[in-house]
């Protein structure tokens, strides 16, 4: 069964990310997250740290936070050095079409645009689950 | 042609940052037909609180729909949408979790390149039964770069009619630019009003500057605001809140923060008073985590004074053991008024995860009330389209960290069951 919910937005620092363009190409880690939510930045950091270097991985980072935020959230991406797409959910139209229940919440699909993983809540094997499903070293 | 269908269904009475829900049980519908979207949220929410504090009852009903198609580069939706223009002063109707405020408009949507039209009627879902106003908006913006300038222009026209009434029209503007290591943002909005009630004007206005300074893991910030009227019937938290508080209405607000990050430390230090000098709002806030080997540690405090509305001393730890089952160990700090009072309020949580199981533990204690929350709780994810959850005890309802999520649990005294489905077709 393919899941193709894809879509196309701009990030916070004005560039065009096409999901769908994306997921042809590499394996792509969706993570859902918020400045409020207090397990949400260690959780990016690790992903960060794992597979921000990979060429064939991308992250993509969807807060729920609020456009007229935007500065609170490119503050956390640069003290924390996230360099992947961050992109401002604005009425969580894109959470709500991922099913998100809660934050923070991962889903990996794997290259081509199948769905490996959903992990709601913080999870310690987050990685290692990550790199089961998608069958990386 | 592609027809997909999605299905996400929930129910049970955790939500995040709802005050006071009993319950509050949703579907979600999601259809591909012919190259389109179209989007369907149905809702049943029973407040815990008596109708009169906080809102009706409303049994199941559409909450939010759309449906959205593109010729070309035109896109044309009908129904629900948020509309957030710049930072917010001239225009910004969203949702916001923490107060479950639902304002998106309610009408057509037009967009073309970086011109966007929009026409309709404010959603009134809010969960305080003094909010009666019905808000008729039309307008357009534009949001055109010249490199890396960021430029906005947005002219709105309203129609207030209910408890508060009058008309007007609300431009806008906005200009963001980045100049080496510093990055600037400057916003304003004036509104020319007509108050029905008075028959006289009310105009507003209001401003807000941004400016950061970033280098490697370090950024340094400021904002400045001063608003008056501008934006208090159709708006939610005002910019330059970093704390992210209810409304504050922007009636009259002038005042700003500070804020420094350097990798994995904040903090944050912001005032704001009113056009008669009077102190509105003061807070500070800071946190840091550090990984120890296998462990996780986290700390943070805050200290904030909202007028009589909300005053709140809080430090927190964390300590996570990350192996190949969880723990969590969370423990807080935090003081309250009561009866004109500090109340001393600790909180803690211990979280065991083995896989898709979660079994969690929490409790506070209040000092001076002499009452105690103890809460065990129990979920298993199945990491793909469900997610089970229980859990038994008594809670007075509060916002919460444990079993791995911060949210606001309500009130509740006995077992609670829910349940998420997430099935795409």
């Amino acid at each position: 069964m393919i899941w193709l919910l894809t879509f196309v937005a701009t990030d916070i620092y004005g560039n065009r990310v096409n999901v769908d363009s994306l997921m042809k190409e590499k394996h792509v880690i969706l993570d859902f997250w918020a400045t409020w939510c207090n397990h949400c930045d260690e959780e990016l950091d690790k992903l960060n740290r794992e597979f921000g270097k990979r060429d064939d991985v991308i992250i993509i980072a969807i807060s729920q936070d609020s456009k007229r935020n935007i500065n609170r959230v490119r503050q956390m991406a640069r003290s924390h050095g996230w360099n992947f797409p961050i992109i401002i959910d604005e009425g969580k139209k894109i959470s709500s079409r991922y099913g998100v229940f809660g934050l923070p919440t991962v889903i990996v699909y794997e290259k081509g645009g199948k769905m490996k993983k959903k992990i709601f809540g913080f999870n310690p094997r987050l990685v290692d689950m990550i790199k089961r499903a998608l069958n990386l070293r | 042609m592609i027809y997909l269908l999605s299905f996400t269904a929930s129910y049970g009475g955790t939500f995040w940052y709802a005050d006071s829900v009993k319950s509050l049980n949703e579907v979600k519908f999601t259809a591909y037909p012919f190259g389109g979207e179209l989007f369907l949220q149905l809702r049943d929410y029973r407040p815990y609180a008596p109708a009169s504090l906080h809102g009706d009852t409303y049994s199941l009903n559409v909450f939010r729909f759309y449906v959205r198609r593109n010729f070309g580069n035109l896109s044309l939706s009908i129904g629900d949408e948020p509309l957030a223009f710049g930072r917010g002063l001239s225009l910004f109707l969203s949702d916001d979790d923490k107060a479950l405020l639902e304002a998106t408009l309610r009408g057509v949507h037009l967009g073309y390149s970086f011109f966007r039209a929009y026409a309709g009627v404010k959603r009134r879902w809010i969960y305080y039964s003094s909010d009666r106003d019905t808000l008729l908006l039309g307008g357009l913006y534009a949001t055109p770069t010249f490199g890396p300038v960021e430029l906005g222009l947005n002219l709105s026209l309203y129609d207030l009619y209910g408890r508060n009434e009058g008309t007007g029209l609300l431009p806008g503007g906005y200009v963001n630019f980045p100049l080496g290591p510093f990055s600037f943002y400057l916003e304003g909005a004036y509104r020319y009003g007509y108050d029905i009630n008075t028959y006289g004007r009310n105009d507003g206005y209001g401003i807000y500057g941004n400016a950061e300074y970033t280098t490697g893991p370090l950024v340094l910030g400021a904002e400045l605001k001063d608003y008056y009227r501008v934006f208090q019937e159709f708006n939610l938290p005002s910019p330059a809140n970093g704390y992210g508080l209810l409304p504050t209405g922007g009636r009259d607000e002038m005042g700003g923060n500070v804020y420094l990050s350097y990798s994995t430390f904040s903090t944050e230090l912001g005032r704001s008073y009113n056009h008669d000098g009077n102190i509105v709002m003061k807070y500070y806030a800071a946190s840091y985590y550090r990984d120890i080997g296998q462990f996780t540690v986290k700390v943070g405090s805050h200290h904030l004074d909202w007028g009589k509305n909300l005053n709140e001393r809080q430090a927190f730890l964390e300590v996570k053991y990350n192996a190949p089952f969880g723990v969590i160990a969370y423990g807080e700090y935090r003081r309250r008024p009561y009866k004109e009072e500090w109340e001393d309020q600790p909180y803690v949580s211990l979280t065991f995860i083995y896989g898709g199981l979660t079994v969690a533990i929490s409790g506070r204690y209040y000092a001076l009330s002499r009452k105690a929350d103890r809460v065990i709780e129990f979920s298993y994810d199945n990491f793909s389209f469900l997610r089970v959850y229980t859990s038994y005890g008594s809670f007075s309802g509060d916002v919460v960290c444990s079993a791995g999520v911060c949210r606001y649990e309500p009130p509740f005294t006995g077992i609670k069951l829910g349940l998420n489905l997430y099935l795409t077709m």
